[in-house]
């Protein structure tokens, strides 16, 4: 089940729960809770559509939004929950002209932006299929930053509005 | 998404054309492999998949992609539940069997992930149906 909280409202969940420290930048943020299911990953698409489009954003923009968000929240439920129960919270915010989302589970601690990326270069043969969904959200996105804390794994992505091109930027943070 | 498809005569033998409409993601790419096997026990061995109405295809279709040419090709590609060592071994694979597969008409989002993925230089794209059909 998924619930979204209209902007800068926090959202209560079943069982009884808050998103703590949500991204606090201008206009708020709107919050979308889902189960740790595959099944929820159109819903998070749909979500992050509307929240690109109502920052501005282009349609190019949108689509590559929507793209690393679905991998990442695809991430964290396949290779994060591994068929466990939990959550995925999905937060949107636009900060001046970017294009803010933050994916944060409670999944054990994983960071993506670590993963060695495929060498698309490779001849097809040679090459190992795994890491496609990370390649495409540091492509796809500006900046693409981990943290984890003691609200779990939280994965930051950002996106330039309204600008060509823009390199992918990774930085790696942990604490607990 | 909605799968459908028809059978087309063909130069060499018939070709099936597997159109995808709608989205394909974690949730449901495993049934696309299921039916290009459903398709190749039926016989089929060379498939054109219409993307015209895919408007969104995550890092999963490529896996269901490669999975459907090693199908098509008469082997069978590692499950997915095998974990990761299964994803890494689908790119040992030859890529002969890729040429089994044409694509038809991807839309801009989804050439690009088809792109960036380095799939286009393996798997041939075609804007007109016919001439999809007619490449085998």
């Amino acid at each position: 089940m998924a619930y979204v909280a209209p902007q800068g409202l926090l959202i209560l969940a079943s069982p009884l729960s808050e998103i703590d420290e949500p991204l606090a930048y201008q206009g708020g943020t709107s919050v979308l809770r889902i189960e740790a299911a595959v099944d929820d990953l159109a819903t998070v698409r749909q979500f992050i559509r509307e929240q690109a489009r109502k920052a501005g954003a282009g349609s190019r923009e949108v689509a590559d939004i929507v793209q690393a968000v679905d991998e990442s929240v695809s991430n964290s439920i396949i290779h994060g929950y591994r068929g466990s129960a939990g959550t995925v919270d999905i937060e949107a915010a636009r900060d001046g002209s970017t294009f803010v989302v933050r994916v944060r589970d409670q999944a054990p601690p994983f960071d993506p932006t670590t993963v060695p990326l495929p060498d698309v270069n490779l001849p097809l043969e040679q090459r190992h299929l795994g890491g496609l969904g990370v390649l495409l959200t540091r492509e796809l996105t500006d900046s693409m930053t981990y943290e984890y804390t003691r609200r779990g794994n939280e994965l930051t992505l950002r996106k330039k509005l309204n600008t060509a091109g823009g390199g992918s930027d990774v930085e790696h943070h942990s604490r607990t | 998404m909605n799968i459908t498809v028809e059978h087309e005569p063909a130069p060499t033998e018939p070709v099936a054309v597997m159109r995808l409409e709608g989205e394909l993601d974690q949730s449901n790419y495993l049934h696309v492999i299921n039916k290009a096997r459903e398709l190749r026990d039926a016989g089929t061995r060379q498939l054109v998949l219409d993307l015209a109405d895919l408007n969104y295809m995550g890092s999963s279709g490529i896996f269901a992609l490669r999975s459907i040419a090693i199908i098509l090709g008469g082997d069978e590609p590692p499950s997915p539940d095998d974990g990761w060592g299964a994803i890494h071994e689908l790119g040992n694979r030859s890529a002969d069997e890729v040429k089994r597969v044409k694509l038809l008409s991807p839309q801009p989002a989804v050439d690009r992930v088809l792109e960036r993925t380095g799939m286009k230089r393996y798997f041939e794209t075609f804007t007109d149906r016919a001439a999809a059909i007619a490449a085998f």
